[in-house]
């Protein structure tokens, strides 16, 4: 469940905000207009709104899963809002659209957490790079030990930046009993020069899950700590929770093992429609032995039939280098094991970024709903418009033909929209007639 | 009598730079990674490795497919490139069993990583592709020598390269249309 929003400023500050909620409910962006007063709000201290009332800000916002962003929504119902209309969130996943002209202007930030981790302010953030194109490749998975040197993960990292992935998840698979303050256990990494090109990194933990009962796994204390969480099931019944109540974006299996269940569509519908993604990782079957490649094709063809291929990322969980392939190759493999090219393709751009772009609106953004993308002054919009026009009577043919039709009546030069219904209308009337 | 349908795939060998060397030799990235390949590498060992590799993942099945009508139309040590022609109903075959070689098919070879470049349905056109894209990788490397600090062409290229290897299907089917005509 996603949501863009554009915080745009009518009066002063404190007295009212206009808030746009962008919703792509399909293909086009459909437009919701609310608004609501500030001043009775509680929550005006926290840092978001603080920030959003000081300088009147335009935000994006996505949510997570369905359940957690209704529950959110109902707090900003609290907040003394009028919804005009929930918007259907949930078609919003499946089109994954984020309108780029605001996704341009997107200012970098990470989690304060994180930065304090990093030892870096606000200044020094490197800029999030997943607003940029949705084209983009993304490599969710590369296996990360601390046994790793730096070298190899150096080599393995600008293999991927010219393999043409252009983000990629350092892959940390924690074991059970972990510490109860986690810290950042990745090398910092040199900067990307001329001769060694790096992608953008993520940090991302993997939990091997195999006991459904316990649930006091402190996920919250991993979500500062990295980027994306997954989970590994390891048993049919860790398998059915993962799909059905645990709050991660991916749900990653070993499959190069022999399960001794098989993926029934129900819970793994039921995740991709939650917003749960299953990832498969290719360097499984490269790596396997003869049996374990029969297993890893015979596992991932049953989830592809159980999901018909929705919901599925592609990564590699290369240990080095040679574990990566070149995207095209790998979207040629898995046609070959059943799943749609197209899909495929999607499994590599939009579905990751998705995620990508969800988790980092989880941890910077508001109750992981609104996010600060620009802060845009009243001014500015109006100069904007004023630009507009100066630009469009810069044209001095247009400016003439416009002059003839308008007939002087009145300087204006008319808009195109305008236009458009006044010919609708003239139509119109002329049908009625006959 | 109708022709008989063909692929050719325009293969490059990869080889992933290892990071300690390159920052000791001073050798770009780029160059690095499409070094040549120094082994003796001969057509016929390519055609055997890649046949034993079709056999291991597909069997007597694959064996049979692609008996008789895979061949190398062109291999360059020199830029680490080959051009395989086989049958179009097997193409996505051939082209799986080189996703899962990882060493160059010599005693002792190197590890790599074979990467389809591109598919086309004639081999004018990937004559065309090769060439231009040893050609583009010249004009990167130079560029990186040059304007060391900011090689962004360099980068630029590679990715447009990149997006044409994604259209790969598109390509494939520009070309079925092309034949059917």
């Amino acid at each position: 469940m996603r949501v863009l929003a554009v915080l745009l400023p009518l009066e002063g500050p404190p007295v009212r905000l206009k808030v746009i909620i962008t919703a792509a409910v399909v293909s086009p962006l459909i437009f919701f207009t609310f608004f609501f007063s500030l001043s009775p709000i509680p929550l005006s201290s926290t840092p978001a709104i603080a920030c959003a009332t000081a300088a009147a800000a335009a935000a994006a916002a996505a949510g997570g899963t369905d359940a957690p962003t209704t529950s959110r929504f109902a707090k900003l119902n609290n907040l003394d809002t009028e919804l005009i209309d929930l918007i259907d969130l949930h078609s919003y996943i499946a089109s994954n659209i984020i309108n780029p002209t605001i996704t341009r202007i997107n200012q970098p930030r990470l989690s304060p957490a994180r930065n304090a981790l990093l030892g870096n302010d606000e200044k020094n953030t490197k800029p999030i790079h997943h607003f940029a194109s949705p084209t983009m490749l993304y490599d969710l998975n590369i296996a990360w030990s601390p046994a790793t040197t730096t070298e190899r993960l150096l080599q393995t990292l600008t293999t991927a930046s010219s393999l043409g992935y252009a983000t990629v998840a350092l892959n940390h698979t924690l074991e059970l009993p972990f510490p109860a303050n986690p810290t950042t256990p990745f090398p910092s990494l040199p900067a990307s020069s001329s001769d060694s090109k790096l992608p953008h990194v993520l940090h991302r933990a993997t939990l091997p899950l195999a006991d459904p009962a316990a649930s006091n796994y402190r996920l919250p204390s991993l979500v500062s700590v990295y980027d994306l969480l997954a989970i590994r099931p390891l048993t049919e019944k860790a398998f059915q929770n993962a799909c059905l109540t645990l709050d991660i974006p991916i749900i990653s299996l070993d499959m190069a093992q022999h399960f001794p269940f098989y993926f029934r569509p129900k819970p793994c519908m039921a995740a991709v429609s939650r917003g749960v993604r299953f990832e498969i990782c290719y360097s499984q079957a490269l790596a396997a032995d003869p049996r374990g490649r029969a297993n890893f094709i015979s596992n991932a063809t049953n989830l592809i039939r159980a999901t018909r291929g929705r919901g599925i990322i592609i990564s590699s969980e290369a240990k080095n280098a040679f574990g990566l392939r070149a995207p095209a190759d790998v979207v040629n493999l898995f046609n070959v094991w059943g799943l749609q090219s197209e899909k495929a393709m999607e499994g590599l751009r939009t579905i990751p970024r998705s995620v990508v772009v969800n988790e980092g609106m989880k941890r910077d953004g508001f109750r992981g709903v609104i996010n600060i993308v620009q802060v845009v002054k009243k001014n500015l919009v109006e100069g904007d418009q004023t630009d507009d026009q100066s630009s469009a009577t810069d044209q001095p043919g247009k400016k003439k033909n416009q002059k003839r039709k308008n007939g002087g009546e009145d300087g204006q030069p008319i808009s195109r929209r305008e236009a458009k219904k006044m010919k609708l209308a003239a139509r119109a009337a002329a049908s009625d007639k006959k | 009598m109708v022709r008989i349908k063909e692929r050719y795939l325009l293969v490059n060998i990869v080889y992933p730079p290892d990071a300690a060397k390159i920052s000791k030799a001073r050798v770009p990235g780029l160059v690095a990674q499409h070094q040549p390949t120094v082994e003796k590498l001969t057509p016929q060992a390519l055609v055997r490795a890649i046949r034993a590799e079709v056999s291991l993942l597909y069997g007597d099945y694959g064996a049979g497919a692609l008996e008789g009508n895979l061949s190398v139309k062109y291999l360059s040590l020199a830029t680490s490139t080959f051009i395989l022609r086989c049958n179009r109903a097997h193409y996505q075959l051939l082209w799986s069993a080189l996703t899962f070689m990882d060493r160059v098919p010599v005693k002792d070879g190197r590890p790599c990583i074979f990467r389809v470049v591109r598919v086309s349905g004639t081999i004018r056109k990937i004559e065309e592709v090769a060439v231009n894209r040893a050609r583009k990788l010249i004009l990167a490397v130079k560029a990186e020598a040059s304007a060391h600090p900011q090689s962004s062409l360099s980068t630029d290229i590679l990715g447009t390269k990149d997006d044409a290897v994604l259209d790969v299907d598109n390509v494939v089917s520009d070309e079925d249309m092309e034949d059917g005509s």
